[in-house]
């Protein structure tokens, strides 16, 4: 009922198009996702590292799943909003 | 490592007990500190020997075996309170955190606030130099974002790639900025130079004062004592200077004899070397004056055999401008030889003769009027003279009288008449004599030797009596001359008079016999137009009476032909008038079957068209079916409507008649179970240029919290508020107006109603193409009735 699903009459593949109220929501899907793969990775590279380099301790492990998270919410803030940019300040047009 | 020391440590304070048959307790280990204390000296006897014991071997406390470790004693008793000096410490360390912290944001909020800014300034100390540094680097520009770009441009600037600004804008912004710092530096430069300055012109202005006065004192003494120190050596040296002044003056006399005679050689060469310098000056001048004239002559040559080599017609530029060359010269040589003249007499010695010492003066000496050479003095009027005697003092002896000019008396002639009476004389020689004679008298009047005047005016009196006797005779004359004139004149007029009146009276006769002539003529005339127009309209009644006899005859026909007409009926019994009725009852008859015709046609496709119309909309109202073959047939039907066809066009190639539109029930449903609950959780999100993660987030938690309009007419411009009206409309099945709201939104709720508003505009879309075919076909429905 939500979806209209039609068959594509150009080439492309078969693919349901997004009704335009599930953007935000499919956004923080791919947000959630982000930030479990990367918080993951940052976790597993946290770990190498700290039985490497640190001596099993404890706090690089979570700084690194801490970075991993700093960059998921920085890549769901740049889907959110393309326009933020760091350095940058958007201001408004001038009529 | 520390949870490896954490395992040591609990490892340590592990007791791992060894089982033991029947064993007594272990005695209690008690740690007690290993305490380098001497044995106590024991009593003191003659007899004993004081074991003196060597160096005690201090033992570190060593930690008892693993096995016989009992639990730690308890800790030891609190450490004293910290000793002042940390107190110290600490608080030294926290006011500089806190002054670190306090500056610079209050810097920040003087740029924002300008009340905290009068209160930092004057209440903080160094609040003022905070401000200003604030200022100057613009911290009020300050924000999210400023420390990430300067450490943007930082890194630019360390690799090299720190270019100018790109837009003008931001170029002509720093500028501007460096402008403003430049002047609030200058300005503040200026101030204090100004401060600085003033100060320094008070304190100099003190000290010059004080040393003034200082000098002014010391002076004041040294004066004192020069003075007596002068006057003592004034009077040792006039002394000296006595003596010294009589050897001086023989000294300077021989010197001076001396001195006179080498000035004399020194002027005597000096002459001489004058005298040939300016021998040699004149002959210089007088070459280069030479050399002038020479070269202005060579000039002057050439110039005259170029104008001769050019042909004779100039053309009037060059003429003028030949012309003004030859003036130039001209003029050029006399300057030349004006001043080579000059030069020869400024440098060859004048003649001494003619000197002119008189300079020009500035009084006019005759200006000043005479004085009389005696003035003051008497006229003598004694006896003469003899020669070379002068009057006695008071008198002067006046000037001789100037002679007379015998020239002089009567110069102006009485006017001779003569010559004026000339015209009249040639006809009356008595004139000539009078005239001749009042010349003589005045010839005698103006010499005053005369010869006597009376017989002249004997003869005066004598010509008048002539003339008045000629002017008689003159005059008779005159008069009988006229009356001949008259007489002959009058006659004259009587002949003149005669003949007039003959001539009136034959001009009477002739014009009598015109006029009879004339009217006879006219009367002829009269009758013979008169007779013409009587022709005419006798002619004009014949045609009348003629036609109207053809008329008549015509008629007469006409009746004779209807009544053998109605005879010939009445005896068939009257069949000719019944079919003519007939056949104009058939036509009448073909005519209404045929609009009959026209009308059913009308009636037909009217209900072709409103069927095909019908069965669109309820193609298109079932949703999301193409009803476009539906839309071809009511194109076809619907033709010639020409709106109706317009918006049919429209539609079908809008391509939406392909897809289908969505019912409104399913449109309801989904702006209530899916658009309006995400819009509602995204509608505290600012707009979608400052949205962040963190703001869609809270908006989507604070959302759920916030009390929601029920559906209904509320007034408001948030999201909530809109939805509500959205909602209402929907369920008063106002398609339309929900669009409107939902269009009203902005930002991410908008973007995220995108959706359900296009899919409501397709149908809105159908829904009035429908709608106008509706009413066109309701037009025509009408106007076929």
């Amino acid at each position: 009922m939500a979806s209209s699903s039609t068959p594509a009459t150009s080439t492309a593949p078969n693919t349901v198009p997004i009704p335009s109220e599930e953007t935000i929501a499919r956004k923080f899907d791919n947000c959630l996702a982000d930030l479990i793969v990367n918080a993951g990775l940052g976790f597993g590279v946290g770990v190498v590292a700290s039985v490497l380099l640190f001596r099993r301790r404890g706090w690089p492990v979570a700084l690194s799943t801490g970075f991993g998270a700093g960059v998921a919410y920085s890549n769901c803030n740049y889907s959110l909003n393309p326009y933020v940019l760091p350095g940058t300040k958007v201001l408004p047009a001038k009529q | 490592m520390v949870s490896q020391l954490r395992i040591a440590r609990r490892a340590g304070q592990v007791v791992i007990r060894q089982r033991r048959l029947l064993a007594t307790k272990p005695p209690p280990i008690v740690v007690t500190p290993v305490v380098t204390v001497p044995p106590a000296a024991p009593a003191l006897n003659a007899n004993t020997t004081i074991p003196r014991p060597g160096p005690i071997p201090v033992t570190p406390p060593t930690p008892p075996p693993l096995a016989t470790r009992l639990p730690p004693p308890p800790p030891p008793p609190p450490p004293p309170p910290p000793p002042p000096r940390r107190f110290f410490r600490r608080f030294f360390i926290l006011t500089t955190l806190g002054l670190l912290t306090f500056y610079p944001v209050s810097g920040w909020l003087s740029t924002q606030n300008e009340t905290y800014r009068d209160f930092f300034v004057t209440n903080v100390p160094g609040g003022e130099a905070v401000a200003e540094y604030a200022d100057d680097n613009g911290w009020d520009h300050f924000g999210f974002g400023t420390v990430s770009k300067k450490a943007v441009e930082g890194w630019q600037k360390i690799t090299g790639e720190d270019k100018k600004p790109y837009s003008t804008q931001e170029r002509v912004a720093s500028r501007a900025r460096e402008v403003e710092k430049d002047v609030r530096s200058g300005m503040r430069d200026l101030e204090s130079k100004a401060k600085a300055a003033a100060k320094e012109a008070e304190s100099k202005s003190q000290s010059t004062l004080s040393s003034a006065r200082a000098k002014a004192s010391e002076v004041a003494d040294k004066a004192s004592e020069l003075a007596h120190q002068a006057s003592s050596k004034a009077s040792q040296a006039v002394d000296k200077a006595k003596s010294v002044a009589s050897n001086a003056v023989d000294r300077t006399k021989t010197e001076a004899s001396k001195a006179q005679d080498v000035a004399k050689h020194a002027a005597d060469r000096a002459e001489d070397k004058a005298a040939s310098l300016t021998d040699r000056a004149v002959e210089a001048t007088r070459q280069t004056a030479d050399k002038a004239v020479a070269l202005a002559t060579v000039a002057k040559e050439k110039v005259v055999e170029a104008t001769s080599q050019v042909p004779f017609n100039f053309s009037d530029g060059v003429e003028g401008m030949v012309r003004e060359a030859e003036n130039a010269l001209s003029r050029s040589e006399d300057k030349v030889e004006d001043v080579a003249h000059r030069v020869k007499e400024a440098v060859e010695p004048k003649p001494r003769g003619y000197l002119d010492a008189q300079r020009p003066r500035d009084l006019d000496p005759r200006a000043v009027p005479k004085k009389s050479p005696h003035e003051g003095k008497e006229r003598y009027t004694g006896p003469a003279l003899p020669l070379g005697f002068e009057p006695p003092p008071g008198y002067y002896i006046a000037p001789p009288p100037a002679p007379k000019n015998p020239q002089d008396t009567v110069k102006e002639t009485l006017p001779l008449l003569v010559p004026k009476v000339k015209e009249f004389a040639e006809s009356e020689p008595v004139i000539t004599q009078l005239a001749s004679t009042i010349d003589s008298l005045t010839q005698s009047l103006s010499t005053p030797t005369s010869s006597d005047p009376n017989g002249i005016l004997i003869k005066a009196q004598d010509d008048l009596a002539a003339l008045t006797k000629r002017l008689d005779d003159v005059k008779k004359e005159e008069k009988q001359r006229l009356e001949k004139t008259l007489a002959e004149k009058a006659e004259e007029f009587q002949n003149v008079l005669r003949t007039k009146d003959e001539e009136r009276a034959q001009g009477e006769q002739g014009l009598k016999q015109t006029w009879d002539a004339e009217r006879r003529k006219m009367v002829d005339e009269w009758r013979g137009a008169l007779e013409s127009e009587l022709e005419q309209q006798r002619q004009g009644i014949e045609q009348r009476l003629r036609e109207e006899v053809v008329s008549q005859g015509i008629e007469l026909q006409r009746r004779w032909l209807r009544s053998i007409k109605s005879q010939v009926e009445t005896e068939r019994g009257g069949r000719l008038a019944k079919l003519d009725n007939l056949t104009t009852s058939l036509k009448h008859l073909e005519r209404i079957t045929l609009d009959n015709s026209a009308t059913l046609d009308d009636n037909v496709r009217l209900h072709k068209v409103w069927s095909a119309l019908r069965a669109v909309q309820a193609k298109a109202d079932s949703g999301d079916a193409a009803f476009d073959t539906e839309l071809r047939a009511l194109k076809s039907l619907s033709t010639t409507d020409s709106l109706t066809a317009t918006t049919l066009d429209a539609l079908e190639s809008s391509g939406i008649a392909q897809t289908g539109v969505k019912s409104f029930a399913s449109l309801c449903s989904w702006f209530s179970n899916s658009v309006a609950p995400r819009v509602q959780s995204a509608s505290l999100v600012p707009a979608p240029e400052h949205a962040t993660v963190a703001s869609h987030l809270a908006s989507a938690t604070i959302s759920k919290i916030m009390f929601r309009h029920q559906a209904g007419l509320v007034a408001g411009d948030d999201v909530t508020a809109v939805l509500a009206r959205a909602e209402w409309c929907l369920g008063e099945k106002d398609l339309d107006g929900a669009a409107r709201e939902i269009n009203s939104l902005k930002g991410w709720p908008a973007q995220l109603a995108a959706d359900w508003l296009r899919e409501a505009r397709r149908r809105l879309e159908v829904m009035q193409a429908l709608e106008i075919a509706g009413t066109q076909a309701t037009l025509g429905s009408l106007l076929l009735v």
